[in-house]
């Protein structure tokens, strides 16, 4: 019996050594982009303070550069992740940022027609604990009751996370080539996609998901009460009909809430539509800007901070 | 509890420990463990039904007590009615009882009078018909003095409930498995690496072929209209090696977890799909099934002894039971007969005991007859599950008759969901190879230590386990052979 059981054990040991050899393998090479991991290094590093942080979903996260947000006197970091909604904000929040001693003073959230329908923005919390450090994890496992604890798990090693995607880490390769991650900027990664005409088919149907909007406003309201200067802001869309925008109930529920809260919207779509709406060289697909598009509205949106937070 | 489930991954591990190390000092200990553990494990799925397994064990532990003082032959034969009245009565009631009452409707109907009956919801209680053939072998041993009924009422519960076999066997006889609950067991080193290794080829079977294969075989089936006859082929094919993969894994699953609590079931598959004719397929096909049909089914009617019709009726009985046996559906009937009538050829002419001797015995490769012969018989096998897989008698016509159409001849249509198919063909390719090279042993996996050294042996099971792992399906699809 003892035979049996020490070759079990050296039997284990050899399936772990190998397991996490192999975990370290698809850690580096897996098709997620690399800038995932960067957002989230960068916001968890205390010792670069954010005076700003920018929250939302893609059409944020490839449209916001922050350096050229510099401009407006505020230093902001870009958090908008992929798929975001907001209740992973409002878990993201109150378990980072508002344990935080030191706060940032404003928060741009990134609003937009589709942000309450859950199967638009699909990302939880779980799904990222993967770039989690250790003891946000530790305490996550065994603490938040709300967090699926076997999604934490299987996020948190890359050999589980990835194992459907196995072929995908056999590239040797990171992340995907359509982000370009010499434009990284403190969160900011570009989006470049060749041209092709389905991405410039704007998709108007969306769902309302009220727990979203519930989310939504106790978050907003959580900022509030932490002296956070919230700014709403419509990234610049492509080929929508302004007159469409008006029909949103979505945007209804945004405006009434912006009144409510005296959060100030700046929509690029409405009342700042410009040039960059109708041309179509600034876009990956019709939601979401590429590197020169960001360059040109990043300079745009600096300068309506600048004016909203002199005032 | 799924073999194939996390949970079991848990569970197996704790019930080993205790077993050697906490209840192995009495016998009797291990033993109501064992029971402990199996109702456990039953329950885990649905505890209402634990209810059926001890009243099945109560009945036939009863019965054979009293067999034993009893003399008297019209008493004897009267308590074993009991037992199979009892035994059968509960397997016809959860999963014939729709059946026979929608037949009997239908007719009625076809006369011209209609019957207002309703069907019932029923849960068919998994393991049902291998536990209840489990101990009516007991009884019928018992009733035909084969066998000492036991007076170990512990040892019996295990021997009914034992939890590696309970819910998908194999059905073992009380004449095999029953003594090894009353003997010591001490831990063997060799068996229990073996039952590890047969676990482990049991996992690939079921995780890898068999519900990689069920994937397609499911689109392919449930869209037969929209594929070619060679898709549909390849259909078939698919389904072919997902229940072989599917049971022959389960099986081995079970004879390797019941090795390691130091117990010897009996070979329930050895490589069918290598058989030169159909009377050696069904030598070789859940084993434990045929033979248990075969001693107290086939043989009390006669076997293949007398008349020539005696033979064909006994044939197709027994057959066509076999394949009710595996389902309340008129397919299941239809695959039993069509197997009769393959095999009867063989019967008639005495070929049917031709082929006892492994295929290709002494070298790597069959000769060209053998290849002939083993190919013919597992076209005739794929054949026949279609009706097996399929939904009804319709079903299984459409899909025969697209199959000889014209599309026959155009090459299958990988899309629709089936252009990952391709992996799961190559992995079927590899498994075959290594079940050819394999055929002698056991399993597969069972002559390993003969011919690698423990290096490359273990690189070989890291290997697996990482196949498993990447190229697995962790649906926790459920074996198919829980609902027969």
């Amino acid at each position: 019996m003892i035979k049996f059981l020490k070759n079990i054990v050296l039997f284990s040991l050899i399936l772990f050594f190998c397991t996490s050899l192999i975990n370290l393998f698809q850690k580096k090479y897996n098709p997620d982009p690399e800038h995932f991991r960067q957002q989230y290094a960068e916001i968890t590093n205390k010792e670069n303070f954010h005076e700003g942080i920018i929250i939302g979903a893609s059409h944020a996260t490839h449209s916001i550069r922050p350096s050229i947000l510099d401009k407006s006197g505020i230093k902001f970091h870009n958090f908008a992740l992929n798929g975001a909604n907001p209740e992973f904000y409002y878990h993201w929040y109150n378990r980072t940022v508002s344990k935080s001693k030191v706060k940032p003073t404003h928060c741009i959230f990134a609003i937009n027609y589709f942000m309450f329908d859950s199967s638009w923005l699909w990302r939880r919390i779980e799904q990222d604990s993967e770039y989690l450090t250790f003891s946000v994890f530790w305490k996550d496992f065994f603490t938040e009751k709300r967090f699926n604890k076997k999604d934490l798990i299987i996020n948190r090693f890359p050999f589980l996370k990835y194992r459907g995607r196995i072929k995908e880490s056999l590239r040797l390769k990171k992340g995907d080539n359509r982000y370009l991650i010499s434009e990284y900027d403190r969160g900011y990664i570009s989006l470049q996609i060749p041209y092709e005409d389905d991405n410039f088919k704007p998709i108007l149907k969306h769902k309302i998901d009220p727990v979203q909007v519930t989310f939504f406003t106790s978050l907003l309201k959580k900022l509030q009460s932490e002296n956070i200067k919230v700014i709403f802001v419509m990234t610049p869309e492509y080929g929508i009909d302004i007159n469409e925008y008006e029909k949103m109930e979505s945007l209804k529920i945004i405006s009434s809430l912006s009144n409510e809260l005296k959060i100030p919207i700046v929509n690029f779509n409405t009342e700042l539509k410009s040039s960059i709406n109708t041309n179509i060289k600034f876009y990956s697909d019709w939601g979401h800007l590429n590197t020169l598009g960001s360059k040109v509205f990043s300079e745009k949106l600096a300068k309506e901070i600048k004016i909203l937070t002199n005032q | 509890m799924l073999f194939n489930s996390i949970d079991f991954a848990i569970f197996l591990p704790i019930v080993f420990l205790l077993y050697w190390f906490v209840t192995n000092r009495s016998l009797k200990l291990q033993n109501l463990l064992i029971v402990i553990a199996s109702y456990f494990f039953y329950g885990w799925w649905d505890w209402r039904f634990l209810s059926l397994i001890l009243f099945s064990t109560i009945v036939d532990y009863l019965i054979g007590f009293i067999l034993t003082k009893e003399e008297n032959q019209t008493k004897r034969k009267l308590l074993l009615w009991v037992s199979i009245l009892v035994n059968l009565g509960f397997l016809g009631f959860f999963k014939y009882y729709n059946f026979f009452l929608d037949n009997f409707i239908s007719a009625f109907s076809f006369f011209g009078k209609e019957i207002n009956a309703n069907s019932l919801h029923i849960i068919l209680p998994v393991g049902i018909s291998f536990y209840t053939f489990q101990t009516l072998s007991y009884t019928i041993d018992v009733y035909r003095k084969k066998l000492e009924p036991t007076k170990d009422f512990i040892a019996f519960s295990a021997f009914v409930s034992f939890f590696p076999q309970l819910v998908a066997g194999p059905i073992e006889r009380a004449t095999n498995l029953l003594p090894q609950f009353y003997k010591k067991r001490s831990f063997n080193y060799s068996k229990a690496v073996d039952g590890m290794r047969q676990i482990l080829w049991g996992l690939f079977k079921k995780i890898v072929i068999a519900d990689n294969c069920a994937k397609y075989a499911d689109i392919i089936f449930d869209n037969s209209a929209d594929y070619s006859g060679s898709t549909l082929v390849l259909g078939a094919i698919f389904f072919t090696f997902q229940i072989y993969g599917d049971f022959s894994g389960y099986s081995d699953i079970a004879i390797g977890t019941s090795r390691l609590f130091g117990f010897d079931l009996k070979q329930n598959f050895a490589f069918p799909y290598f058989s030169r004719d159909i009377a050696e397929f069904w030598r070789r096909w859940h084993i434990s099934l045929s033979t248990w049909f075969r001693d107290y089914l086939y043989i009390p009617l006669g076997g293949s002894r007398g008349s020539t019709w005696l033979k064909i009726r006994n044939t197709f009985i027994i057959f066509i039971v076999s394949g009710f046996w595996h389902g309340a559906n008129w397919t299941f009937i239809i695959w039993g007969a069509l197997n009769a009538i393959y095999f009867l050829p063989l019967l008639l002419t005495k070929n049917n005991r031709k082929n006892l001797n492994t295929i290709a015995e002494g070298s790597f490769l069959p000769s060209l007859k053998e290849f002939f012969f083993m190919f013919l018989t597992f076209s005739l096998t794929v054949f026949a599950w279609i009706f097996f897989r399929a939904e009804n008698i319709d079903h299984a016509s459409q899909y025969i008759s697209k199959i000889f159409s014209q599309s026959l001849f155009v090459l299958p249509s990988i899309s629709q969901g089936l252009s990952s198919s391709l992996n799961t063909i190559i992995l079927v390719f590899v498994f075959v190879v290594i079940e050819w090279i394999g055929r002698g042993g056991q399993f597969a996996l069972s002559k390993i230590d003969l011919y690698l050294k423990r290096p490359v042996k273990w690189s070989f099971y890291i290997i697996l386990i990482f196949i498993i792992y990447y190229m697995g399906n962790f649906d926790e699809n459920v074996f198919i052979y829980f609902q027969f």
